[in-house]
């Protein structure tokens, strides 16, 4: 017992300095002095009194431990109970606290209705399309309804019966099917099982603008264009071809000179000769002319198909994104 | 000659001026000519100009050579220096990218008119060009020269005209370097007294020059 005690001690997880209510602070130091019939009387006496909600968790709290290390179970249930509806997301860590004191926190959320790690996104999504995931947590078997309301709509997410850790998704459109205009709406939750009811909510913020379209593709990742033409290798082929026309014309040339008006004097045919070689040389030593490719022109045409094909699709898809909405979803600070 | 080049020009002017590729080429020349005997042979130079046009697959070229010549025969003492003016209009069809045919128009005059045998005739034939190199091409030409009329009358049983065309243009092509060689053989046949005798006729020209190409591609 005086083991419990002093464990529960060491690990008092309070701030002292924020406790404004006079009982409050003296029930936290005789909680800490061990003297828990004192804390207890003197939690009782505050919560008598006008708290605010922080001093009312802290009463119940301080109630739940001093009557756990008394030993008195259901007073400590109740205690908790009171703190499991004041914070539900309230958590009591199993490293530091005594797992008498946790499964007496545990039995005490079991008994009480609440609905506990609400929990939306941030998200972008455009309505109708695409889902925001949407996960609460109930503590008991219960029916919930799950609505988001605000500028004077709302939309029901799910109506059913429900426990433990709940997944929804919405789809951004209100009951009217349309997506909500720009604006705060609130996420509410109403849990019910009995004569038990709870309900939580959560503000969100609503951003509703146009969808991006999408930039038409001037190439393809991974494709690109390939040269169409290639320079082939240097060649002495113009040459070649240049001194075999001088050959055949100088050749015939002489082959048809009339023996009867005698032979020499050929300088007309040398110089011609000449230059037309010369050319030859000079065609061969300057850079050949691109040629086409036909196998890349092949590649670049289906490359092209390929492109204007996506384009055509990108097309159809920025016309129907031109009637979508795009919605903005942030949660706020809960008040 | 006259008529038919202004008619030429006419229908050549009346196409569609985007279709058409001119070129307009001045030269310097050197001539050997020869007729008659070994006697007979003379050399000079003078001038070339050429206009031609060029559309789809058709082109038609006029040239016009001016040439002064000399004796240049061992007893050229007997021989006086003459001119030659020598006028020509083609007209030459591609039948294949290579391959193309073409017929034209001679005519030879000389100056003083008896100093040599003024000519005229028509030639038909083939041309082969052969593109070396980007802004290079190349040309082989022959033709038998048919229906040839002699300032001193006569007949030429044969005639045969062989050609080699060579141009360069660096950049883009449009200015080109241009060498033509051209040769001529003709068996000119008269009657003298009754009696038939040869009296061939054989010219030489090479032309060096400048072309400008304007417009097309």
């Amino acid at each position: 017992m005086k083991t419990l005690a002093l464990v529960l001690f060491v690990l008092w997880p309070f701030s002292l300095a924020a406790q404004e209510n006079p009982a409050l602070r003296r029930a936290g130091a005789a909680y800490r002095d061990l003297e828990y019939g004192q804390a207890i009387a003197l939690c009782k006496q505050a919560l008598r009194d006008r708290l605010r909600a922080a001093d009312q968790e802290r009463a119940y709290e301080i109630l739940g431990f001093s009557f756990a290390a008394l030993d008195s179970a259901r007073q400590a249930t109740d205690a908790f109970a009171q703190l499991v509806l004041l914070s539900p997301d309230r958590e009591l860590d199993p490293a530091r606290i005594s797992p008498k004191i946790t499964s007496l926190f545990a039995l005490a959320r079991a008994q009480v209705l609440v609905v506990r790690r609400i929990a939306v996104d941030s998200a972008h999504l455009i309505a109708g399309s695409q889902f925001v995931p949407v996960t609460f947590a109930v503590t008991r078997a219960a029916r919930i309804q799950a609505r988001i309301v605000g500028g004077g709509r709302e939309v029901v997410l799910d109506s059913s019966r429900a426990e433990g850790t709940v997944r929804l998704q919405w789809n951004g459109l209100m009951s009217n099917g349309l997506p909500p205009t720009s604006g705060s709406y609130r996420l509410v939750i109403e849990a019910s099982a009995g004569r038990d009811t709870y309900a939580a909510s959560v503000p969100l913020r609503i951003e509703a603008g146009a969808v991006d379209t999408l930039a038409h593709l001037t190439s393809l990742e991974g494709y690109d264009l390939l040269p169409e033409t290639v320079i082939p290798p240097r060649t002495w082929k113009p040459l070649a071809l240049a001194a075999m026309a001088a050959g055949v014309v100088a050749g015939t040339s002489v082959a048809l000179e009339s023996a009867k008006l005698g032979g020499g004097g050929r300088r007309e045919l040398l110089s011609v000769s000449l230059g037309t070689v010369s050319i030859g040389l000079l065609a061969s030593l300057k850079r050949p002319a691109p040629v086409p490719a036909p196998a890349n022109i092949r590649y670049n045409a289906l490359v092209r198909e390929q492109l204007a094909r996506r384009n055509a699709e990108l097309a159809m898809q920025n016309a129907t994104r031109r009637r979508q909405v795009q919605l903005t979803i942030k949660p706020e600070r809960r008040q | 000659m006259r008529h038919w080049l202004i008619s030429a020009a006419l229908v050549l002017v009346a196409a569609p001026l985007a279709a058409q590729r001119v070129s307009i080429g001045a030269e310097g020349a050197l001539a050997d000519y020869r007729e008659q005997g070994a006697a007979l042979r003379f050399s000079g130079s003078g001038a070339s100009g050429r206009v031609e046009l060029s559309m789809w697959r058709l082109s038609a070229e006029a040239r016009m050579t001016r040439l002064h010549v000399d004796g240049a025969s061992t007893t050229a003492d007997v021989t006086d220096a003459f001119d030659i003016s020598q006028g020509e209009f083609r007209l030459r069809m591609q039948m294949r990218p290579r391959i193309g045919v073409e017929a034209a128009l001679l005519s030879r005059k000389m100056d003083p008119e008896h100093a040599a045998q003024s000519m005229q005739a028509w030639r038909a034939g083939g041309v082969f060009t052969q593109p070396l190199a980007p802004g290079a091409d190349l040309a082989v030409r022959a033709g038998y020269l048919a229906a040839t009329a002699f300032g001193g009358g006569g007949t030429a049983p044969f005639g045969f005209d062989v050609g080699l065309n060579v141009s360069y243009g660096p950049g883009s092509g449009r200015v080109r370097l241009t060498a033509d060689y051209e040769f001529q053989r003709v068996d000119r046949r008269t009657t003298v007294g009754g009696t038939r005798i040869d009296v061939p006729i054989q010219s030489a020209v090479a032309r060096i020059g400048v072309a400008v190409r304007l417009g097309g591609q």
